[in-house]
């Protein structure tokens, strides 16, 4: 009874369903018509993507404590980095004394220095409960440019790797402003301009949050983790072997291979022979009529000198021998 | 159009953190792990709370999100055309690599499989032409190499490393 053709859908559901549509806003009934049958909406739709709303939550929460504090746009971009790293299990301390920053805010003294260079001190608290003052921690060095800030964030020792983030401004401050700051703004324009996402500053948010993560918090989290020989946060090889395994699958010989150096269980998991035979056929089909077969132990090495030959050859020749 | 009267049934879902979600059930019944609780229990009462106690509220939010979307594809005989590829390709736009890697747990464990299908070959896709180091860093690798065998292995495998993209 589904027909493919939209038109005969919202004939059908105009005509036929009158008990169900009590239950579904306008918007609803016209972008989605196949919720009419079987599923519902629980509630009203959320206003955020699901799995964003907590974080979106969260960062009100920090905000609200430095209401009334931010004094500038520089300030309000930094509160916004401040709730991602607390989100991500960092708390705040202050350097001279050791002690944790309580709550959400930023320390006391933060912005009274007249430099465009600030700095803020993170650690996780499994090491502040050992109760050294020089626990290890996370630097962050904000310098703030005319349109920019630019964030380097590394351990506090300096052979430790530096990682950076540059955030424009002007693009990010407006929707933190009126997502956490002015949120009845935010709230007037929804009334005025509908619910279409264009209007939402959470977009921006979404962006930023990634941005911030990836670049800073999480190599970070990862660096402090293991310098402190701590167990590292939940990752990629805690996933159950078969979903390694199907992962390999779906790489080409050359990525397994990186993959292969990256640690001892990587290299074990992509040692097995019949991988790379399989990575062969797949990967250097064309040559299949034309060589003898490895004997069985050695496809790994027979795929070695086979992309040896192949990257030999021209990046025009090397597309057509290998299937794309 | 004979299920239109029916009051539709909701599924009570607890996470690790102590959320409580309610799933429309054909939604909720894409997840094996809620299916077999109820196919075990199968005098279950209907407000019987499914405790999900490896799963946090974020990534649950994103797969419920996500197999709400497919159930509705299906139904509208929509699955595998370009209506498809497009919301996945939004979909996996806005998460983070760590977003991905709490959701691939997550759709693990509750054993979802056209969900964990298509996480395995975003994951692979963000795999393919990266540097080691990028690996590392970006899926929370500990390399746990002795400088001798990392050595080995990187000259077992030198032929692969022309050309890495960096970032």
């Amino acid at each position: 009874m589904y027909d493919s053709d939209p038109i005969q859908e919202q004939d059908l559901f105009s005509s036929d369903t009158d008990d169900c549509e009590a239950l579904l806003s306008d918007d609803e009934a016209s972008s989605s018509t196949s919720e009419v049958d079987d599923f519902v909406l629980v509630s009203s739709p959320p206003k955020l993507p699901p799995a964003m709303s907590s974080t979106m939550s969260f960062m009100k929460k920090v905000y609200k404590e430095e209401v009334g504090n931010l004094a500038d746009d520089f300030k309000l971009l930094t509160v916004g980095i401040h709730a991602i790293m607390l989100q991500s299990g960092f708390v705040c301390f202050d350097p001279d004394s050791g002690n944790k920053i309580d709550g959400f805010r930023l320390p006391n003294n933060w912005d009274n220095k007249y430099s465009s260079t600030r700095y803020l001190c993170y650690t996780v608290p499994e090491l502040l409960d050992l109760g050294f003052i020089a626990v290890e921690r996370v630097v962050f060095r904000f310098q703030n440019s005319e349109d920019c800030v630019n964030i380097h964030g590394s351990l506090s020792d300096k052979e430790s790797v530096e990682h950076h983030l540059i955030l424009n401004l002007n693009r990010f401050v407006i929707p933190l402003d009126l997502a956490f700051v002015n949120c009845d703004m935010i709230e007037a324009r929804i009334k005025i301009h509908g619910s279409s996402s264009d209007q939402y500053p959470e977009n921006e948010i979404f962006e930023f949050h990634k941005l911030v993560n990836d670049a800073l918090v999480y190599p970070l989290l990862i660096d402090l983790h293991e310098r402190a020989g701590l167990v590292l946060p939940p990752c990629f090889m805690r996933l159950p072997v078969e979903i390694k395994f199907e992962i390999v699958e779906l790489l080409d010989g050359v990525d397994i291979a990186r993959l292969a150096c990256v640690c001892s269980e990587l290299r074990n998991l992509t040692s097995d022979d019949d991988l790379w035979k399989r990575k062969f056929i797949k990967d250097f089909r064309i040559f299949q009529p034309i060589v003898v077969p490895p004997l069985m132990g050695c496809w790994k090495k027979f795929y070695a000198s086979t992309w040896k030959v192949s990257i030999h050859l021209s990046g025009f020749s090397r597309n057509l021998l290998r299937r794309s | 159009m004979s299920k239109l009267g029916q009051a539709k049934r909701i599924i009570f879902l607890k996470t690790a953190d102590g959320q409580l979600f309610e799933v429309d059930e054909p939604v909720a019944m894409e997840f094996e792990i809620v299916k077999s609780f109820f196919d075990e229990n199968e005098d279950a009462a209907d407000d019987t709370v499914v405790p999900l106690p490896n799963v946090s509220a974020e990534p649950l939010a994103g797969i419920i999100e996500f197999c709400k979307a497919h159930v509705e594809f299906r139904a509208n005989g929509a699955a595998g055309k370009d209506e498809v590829k497009k919301f996945n390709a939004e979909y996996i736009k806005e998460k983070s690599n760590e977003q991905l890697k709490e959701l691939i747990l997550a759709a693990n464990y509750l054993n979802i499989k056209e969900m964990l299908d298509f996480l395995t070959e975003t994951i692979a896709n963000r795999l393919k032409n990266k540097s080691v180091e990028y690996v590392r860093a970006f899926f929370g690798i500990e390399n746990d190499f002795t400088p001798q065998e990392e050595e080995a292995v990187r000259k077992e495998y030198e032929w692969a490393f022309e050309g890495v993209d960096e970032d």
